[in-house]
């Protein structure tokens, strides 16, 4: 049961993990690529300005770089380019053969880099102050989910262009460990103290970084929605396993329970039986010599009532004695000794003990033998258990059954089976109720209003006593016209 | 001569109307309430037979008959078993250590029993 539950649970794993990963680097890719194309717009607009500044150079190679025309050249520059707000020319050394970006300066409310390029044929290298107004316009634009933000800063740390407000200020210096050259990802608390992840991107031209970061929140929402599905899952699993186990529990601990109890149950009854027996016995034989006038003689009543007593007595013992032989067969120590019988020897037998019975109760007892010449084979039966199911047959057809009606008992061979059959002309059993018939305590609602004794025990046994012969019982009846049992033994 | 019965029984109930019913009809009776006393009986009073219930004090029917099957002075004693236990093992116990009927109290009557008695002296 528990290797069952680690099994489960660790199962989770094994999508969890593989899922939260595809996450994690999912977001890192969507925030490279808002990253990098970042990084080329700056990098392509560096590009567009220095070859804006080649026509400059042009200017200056035409004029030979006549000190006194370099201020009209410049003028004429600004003045068609509207990005570059000065244009200086500085004395350099040979040997500063490639141009150079600055920092981000920021005045009267503009953005400012300057760039700086040498002029190959003259001592000389131009210094364009550029606003970076339009590259800054193109990176607002850019999105990194609903959350996210791009942000770019310079070489010096200081932050070019930022979506937070507030941190649009070029003196705020912002470094992420994972920033270099190469780029980098990874998460952390920002600026405004919200836990991101993000990727930066190294704009080698410019020499700018690029971050697009974006709230753990939004960037892993689906991982964190993955893990609340797994933790649920898990608890889930737990949860059915609990009440697997306990109902198990429950359900086993449930069978034992009756277990004990049936047996507990037996042997009280058992007992009960027994110490019934004693003063039962005391007071039929205290009756009976009384009533035989052992001690005296009786008037008519007195003998009456006394024979009343007796009677009742004698229905106390016979329920005493079901409920013995209930409690041994429910015990299982009911024992059974089988030995080949003749069937119509023994039903003759027992069809005997019930003649006076009958002719007291006004009814004809027939012992019906099978037609033709098939010969019944012999049965295996413990003649004294299978009497007394027998006779407990012929004993209800005979009480219950409609003056002046009959039972009849009869045997033949069916297949490799004997069927003994009892049939009466009496009351029958009610429809609905021929099912509980075998049942313990069970007494048809007619037979209740016909005769008040009775613990509906007899059929129960009978039941038993048959099944333990490896037999059928089955009953067909209407109510009113009679009723057919019908006993169904293996002739082995 | 009269014939003397030996009842062996603790039901002081049943054993009064035994006695009663057996005097009546013409026995000497000799009662006792458990096995060794009835044991000690048999011994002394040579009864011509015992009326033995096997639930008893002391010493029970059956260890009774398993000690008077060894007493070859009382060994041929018929006894009749009366008891309240009726399975199919206690009756055979109780024919196999020698006694001569058995009887369950609630399913006979007293001339049932007398009748047996008869039967067998």
């Amino acid at each position: 049961m528990v290797g069952v539950g680690i099994i489960f649970i660790l199962a989770n794993f094994l999508w969890l993990y593989p899922f939260v990963r595809d996450v994690e680097q999912g977001a890192t890719r969507y925030q490279a690529e808002v990253a990098r194309r970042v990084a080329g717009r700056a990098d392509f607009f560096l590009e567009k300005k220095l070859r804006e500044m080649g026509e400059l150079a042009l200017d200056v190679l035409e004029a030979n770089a006549d000190s006194r025309k370099m201020p009209v050249i410049a003028a004429k520059f600004l003045g068609r380019h509207p990005d570059f707000i000065a244009i200086d020319f500085v004395p350099v050394g040979v040997s500063s053969a490639v141009y150079s970006v600055g920092p981000v300066t920021q005045a009267n409310g503009r953005k400012t880099i300057v760039i700086t390029a040498p002029l190959p044929y003259a001592s000389l290298a131009v210094k364009a102050t550029v606003t970076i107004g339009d590259v800054v316009g193109g990176i607002a634009r850019e999105r990194v989910g609903s959350f996210g933000r791009v942000y770019v800063i310079d070489r010096a740390g200081n932050v070019v262009f930022h979506q937070y407000e507030g941190i649009v200020n070029g003196s705020v210096a912002i470094a992420r460990p994972f920033m270099s050259v190469e780029g980098g990802a990874g998460t952390y608390r920002n600026e405004a103290g919200t836990d991101v992840t993000g990727v930066a991107i190294f704009a080698s031209g410019v020499g700018w970084t690029v971050v697009a970061e974006d709230p753990l929140s939004e960037a892993w929402a689906r991982k964190y929605q993955a893990i609340r599905l797994a933790i649920f899952l898990m608890i889930l699993g737990f949860i059915l396993l609990m009440l697997l186990a306990w109902s198990t529990k429950k359900v086993m601990g449930i069978a034992e329970r009756e277990r004990l109890l049936s047996a507990a149950k037996s042997e009280y009854v058992s007992l009960l039986a027994h110490q019934l027996r004693t003063p039962l016995a005391g007071t039929k034989w205290n009756l009976k010599t009384l009533a035989d006038g052992d001690w005296g003689p009786l008037n008519a009543k007195q003998k009456k009532f006394l024979e009343r007593s007796y009677e009742t007595n004698e229905q106390m013992i016979a329920l005493v004695r079901d409920l013995l032989d209930i409690t041994r067969i429910e015990e299982g120590r009911y024992g059974f000794e089988l030995k080949k019988e003749d069937v119509g020897t023994f039903l003759a037998k027992v069809v005997n003990e019930f003649r006076d019975q009958a002719k007291v109760a006004g009814i004809s007892l027939v012992l019906k033998k099978p037609r033709g010449r098939v010969k019944v084979p012999q049965i295996a039966l413990d003649a004294e258990k299978m009497a007394m199911a027998v006779g407990n047959l012929i004993d209800n057809a005979i009480r219950y059954n409609k003056p002046k009606g009959s039972v009849e008992v009869g045997f033949a061979r069916e297949g490799s089976n004997v069927a003994i059959t009892v049939a009466d002309t009496g009351v029958g059993v009610p429809k609905g109720q021929v099912g509980q018939l075998f049942g313990k305590f069970f007494r048809g609602e007619n037979v209740v209003k016909m005769q008040v004794q009775g613990f509906g025990l007899g059929l129960f046994i009978v039941k038993n006593i048959i099944e333990k012969h490896g037999g059928a019982i089955a009953v067909e009846s209407k109510e009113n016209e009679g009723t057919t049992f019908t006993i169904t033994l293996p002739a082995r | 001569m009269k014939k003397t019965v030996l009842v062996v029984e603790d039901d002081k109930y049943l054993r009064e109307v035994l006695v009663e019913k057996l005097k009546k009809d013409g026995f000497e009776v000799v009662e006792v309430m458990d096995g060794q006393a009835g044991l000690a009986a048999t011994a002394k009073k040579k009864p011509d037979i015992v009326v033995l219930d096997i639930i008893l004090p002391i010493m029970n029917g059956f260890d009774y008959l398993e000690a008077k099957g060894k007493d070859a002075s009382i060994k041929d004693i018929p006894v009749i078993i009366l008891s309240n236990l009726g399975q199919k093992e206690d009756v055979e116990r109780g024919m196999k250590l020698g006694a001569k009927d058995y009887i369950v109290k609630a399913h006979f009557t007293p001339n049932d029993l007398i009748a047996k008695i008869q039967g067998i002296i």
